[in-house]
């Protein structure tokens, strides 16, 4: 048997091509893009309808994830316990959302399926009844799960974040408060789905073991709303982040404090998007990034230290995330504030770099594995109205950029003075 | 169907490979057939911090993270009260990398003072953002010493104290490797784009000459038959009520279990289930209520949690649960029972499409006796009858085999 010698890692291939899955897209009834992937190998379907319906679109912040909401609580012809019924006998799986661009109803069935919870889709899109019962058992309940909510730090520190970067009356900036949830009527929903749930304004996206037939079926079954009142305006607001740097909420049983820093960045459409997305992804969007080793690997301040760089239709922010004991939470912020100066007075040397960019490769090749990964990333670009062509480009960047490039941009984006900060909890 | 390949190693090494050639993907689970029910009661959260110590670099490698990342990797871990999981996904043809750093760390840990004493540190804190800093998030540290008396899964994997974990010392961390991880208490188990025979040789290459390891073998006391109700109250500063019942059900291999599993649907999976239907929809009694089940393996836990709505007193919420238990004790339809079925179906079918699910489900049921159990789990449910189910209502939700917690919301 051969010596084993422990000490040398065995030879790597790099990754020279990632297969990206093209989606097959066509014109439902004329109107409405459908994106097709088919993928993988298990008799199931993914269904993603979705309608720019998102709480921008509406003066009251709830208005938006209600409506959401209570399409499954009844239609003209299913009340809330029927729906629930037929959706959970045939296994299936309904999820609603609605963030702050988007509104989205998800399907996820088994193929055999499709044809009877295809109809309940439809359904509840096009003829949810809104009714008050059912509303006002879901408005006490969010009423709990908002009380609840408020006393995380985690949650505290994310809405003081929105407000301070992107100005508290601006519609990203805006949070929910618990009086808003006595401003909600189903008459407002009522008229919020009629003016967006609209077949103009949709898209659907269908991932999974996709055959002719289930192509077929969509086209005779599924439609959405048709109506003159269509109106998918909002009134665009410029952001007004706040003229003070540094914020505090105090919790004073808090153990530990969760801190924010960041800043109001660029999104998707900007050409330094991939750079700036790599220098996050050293900088903190990995387990070995150097906040993770820093503050938790080195110092053992906190579980889980992260960065982000994200995209909203019309803007996009920075931010590094974290909850540590409340006795380390000035120590961990300057670490904080130093990671991001070595970015800018060091350049990152090969050995780092060539490490992020390997992972990041593995990351891609992740990214399109299985039906609904492929569908992920496909929806990470259509919904900022791009397309494969986007990753294409991610890649070039990726292979080619130099520690040069990395440094330039840090200067650019990551100067320490120009972040905001907040803390919640205890210091 | 999920095909696969078995063999073992002379060292005692069970290897499980499942091929998969729709995927640039391979997938790598190690499982080690130890979790918190073997730690001593003086060290309890000793397997899960250990299982951050797998990760301070190995005998011969210093950094686990760094070459997986070289190679595209990604990895992580769980640690529950029966086993400790590793797992990790990397491009197939870079899959030498992961048998190299998946044997070093198995030969011996590189044991340094300083992965310990920030692990500590680490562990600690992840004890105050999950179970202190949360509202209801100290809920188990309590609820497990209520249910349990004897068996060990009296505490939580997090452990029952930050002392206990603080109080680690570089010689506990030692003893419990080599009583512990070891070839012959592990289950190696590859899925993805690998050929058997490839996996073959690269186990023998890298895990062949691991040696043997004594593995510990104290018995777990077995908790006794529970026979009355137990109560605790918890006043804590939250805004509602919550309550808690947690009823003892056989562990994963008893002819019972499966039929526990689906009485835990009926009542409170989902938004048909009984519970939220009439509970929360129709009667108003709670603001959101569920059932689910541990699924130990030795004796588990049926759990009913719900939040209470204000004006709501415990002992209502408390009856109007037992009220239902009664009702599906008297009345199941086979409707319904074929629901629970179909939505356990399309749960199996959605949870294997991964590769790393499916090598995970084939480890942990090849340390339950057999990897095949993984194809044959979902027949096991079909084969449920409504008598079962009455049965087993009658035998297993009753008052007396309830642990109860009310959690008092009180002003700060």
């Amino acid at each position: 048997m051969e010596i084993l010698n422990r000490d040398i890692a065995p030879d790597f291939r790099l990754i020279d091509k990632i297969n990206i899955n093209t989606p097959k897209i066509y014109k439902l009834h004329q109107t409405i893009p459908v994106y097709v992937l088919n993928a993988g190998t298990e008799d199931v379907i993914r269904m993603e309808v979705v309608f720019n319906a998102g709480s921008k679109f509406s003066d009251i912040p709830l208005v938006a994830a209600f409506t959401n909401m209570m399409l499954n609580e009844g239609t003209t012809s299913r009340t809330s316990k029927q729906l629930a019924e037929e959706f959970d006998y045939y296994g299936s799986y309904l999820q609603l959302s609605a963030d702050r661009d988007f509104a989205e109803a998800t399907l996820y069935t088994l193929g055999k399926h499709f044809d009877k919870t295809l109809d309940l889709l439809t359904d509840i899109i096009l003829n949810p009844s809104f009714p008050e019962d059912e509303l006002s058992v879901l408005l006490d309940n969010k009423r709990q799960r908002y009380k609840i909510d408020e006393q995380k730090v985690k949650t505290l520190s994310a809405k003081k974040f929105n407000e301070v970067i992107f100005g508290k009356e601006h519609f990203y900036g805006r949070n929910a408060e618990l009086s808003h949830y006595d401003l909600i009527n189903s008459q407002q929903l009522k008229d919020f789905h009629k003016r967006l749930y609209h077949k103009n304004n949709c898209k659907v996206i269908i991932s999974g073991k996709i055959t002719d037939d289930v192509l077929k079926r969509l086209e005779s079954n599924f439609s959405v709303f048709d109506s003159i009142d269509f109106d998918n305006s909002f009134l665009l607001q410029t952001t007004q982040p706040s003229t003070e740097k540094k914020h505090y909420v105090e919790k004073a049983d808090a153990v530990q404090s969760s801190i924010r820093i960041g800043k109001p960045l660029i999104n998707k459409h900007h050409e330094d998007y991939a750079g700036v997305q790599i220098l996050n992804t050293i900088l903190g969007g990995y387990f070995g990034s150097r906040l993770m080793s820093n503050l938790r690997e080195d110092k053992g301040y906190t579980y889980g230290v992260g960065s982000a760089i994200a995209s909203l239709k019309d803007a996009g922010y920075f931010t590094t995330v974290c909850e540590v004991g409340a006795e380390s939470t000035n120590l961990a912020i300057t670490e904080i504030y130093k990671e991001l100066s070595r970015l800018i007075d060091e350049k990152v040397d090969n050995e780092e770099l060539g490490r992020v960019r390997n992972y990041m490769l593995g990351e891609f090749v992740r990214m399109f594995d299985g039906p609904f990964a492929q569908s992920d990333a496909l929806r990470s670009v259509i919904d900022f109205d791009m397309d494969e062509n986007y990753f294409e480009n991610y890649l070039k960047v990726l292979k080619n950029i130099t520690p040069t490039d990395l440094q330039n941009l840090a200067g650019k984006y990551f100067q320490p003075d120009t972040m905001y900060e907040v803390v919640s909890g205890k210091m | 169907m999920i095909n696969f390949d078995k063999f073992e190693l002379d060292n005692g090494l069970r290897v499980i490979v499942h091929a998969d050639n729709t995927t640039p993907l391979a997938a790598v689970n190690i499982l080690y057939q130890v979790g918190a029910r073997n730690e001593n009661p003086e060290r309890t959260g000793f397997a899960h911090l250990f299982e951050h110590l797998m990760f301070g670099g190995s005998i011969n490698i210093p950094s686990y993270d760094e070459p997986l990342q070289w190679v595209g990797g990604e990895n992580n871990a769980f640690t529950t009260n029966d086993i400790t999981n590793y797992h990790l996904t990397l491009p197939t043809e870079n899959i030498e990398t992961a048998f190299w750093l998946e044997s070093d760390r198995m030969l011996s840990l590189a044991f340094t003072d300083k992965s310990l004493e920030v692990q500590r540190s680490v562990v600690i804190e992840e004890f105050r953002q999950r179970y202190l800093n949360q509202p209801y998030g100290d809920v188990w540290l309590h609820l497990r010493p209520l249910a349990y008396k004897v068996h060990p899964y009296k505490w939580a994997t997090i452990g029952i104290s930050e002392e206990h974990i603080s109080g680690v010392k570089m010689q506990d961390v030692k003893d419990f490797f080599f009583s512990w991880y070891a070839p012959n208490n592990a289950i190696l188990v590859v899925t993805g784009n690998v050929q058997t025979e490839e996996i073959k040789r690269l186990a023998n290459k890298w895990f062949g000459d691991i040696p043997k390891r004594e593995i510990s073998k104290s018995e777990i006391p077995q908790e006794p038959v529970q026979t009355e109700t137990r109560r605790l109250v918890l006043e804590r500063p939250v805004p509602m009520d919550a309550i808690y019942i947690a009823f003892k059900m056989p562990g994963r291999m008893d002819v019972d279990y499966k039929t526990v599993d689906i009485i835990s649907d009926l009542l409170g999976n989902g938004k048909s289930s009984r519970l939220f239907r009439i509970l929360v929809m129709e009667k108003k009694i709670f603001g959101d209520i569920e059932a689910y089940i541990t699924g130990s393996i030795d004796t588990g836990l049926l759990i009913i949690e719900g939040r209470i709505n204000p004006e709501i007193s415990f002992e209502k919420a408390e009856s109007e649960v037992f009220q239902i238990l009664n009702e599906l004790t008297e009345n199941i339809s086979e409707t319904e029972l074929e629901k629970v079925k179909n939505k356990a179906e399309a749960t199996l079918v959605f949870g294997y499409i991964d590769i790393l699910n499916k090598a995970t489900g084939l480890a942990f049921f090849e340390m339950m006796g057999d990897a095949n159990l993984i194809n044959t789990e979902l027949e096991e449910y079909q084969s449920v009858s409504v008598v079962d189910l009455k049965i087993a209502l009658k035998k297993y939700l009753k008052i007396e085999n309830a642990s109860i917690l009310y959690y008092k919301s009180i002003k700060e």
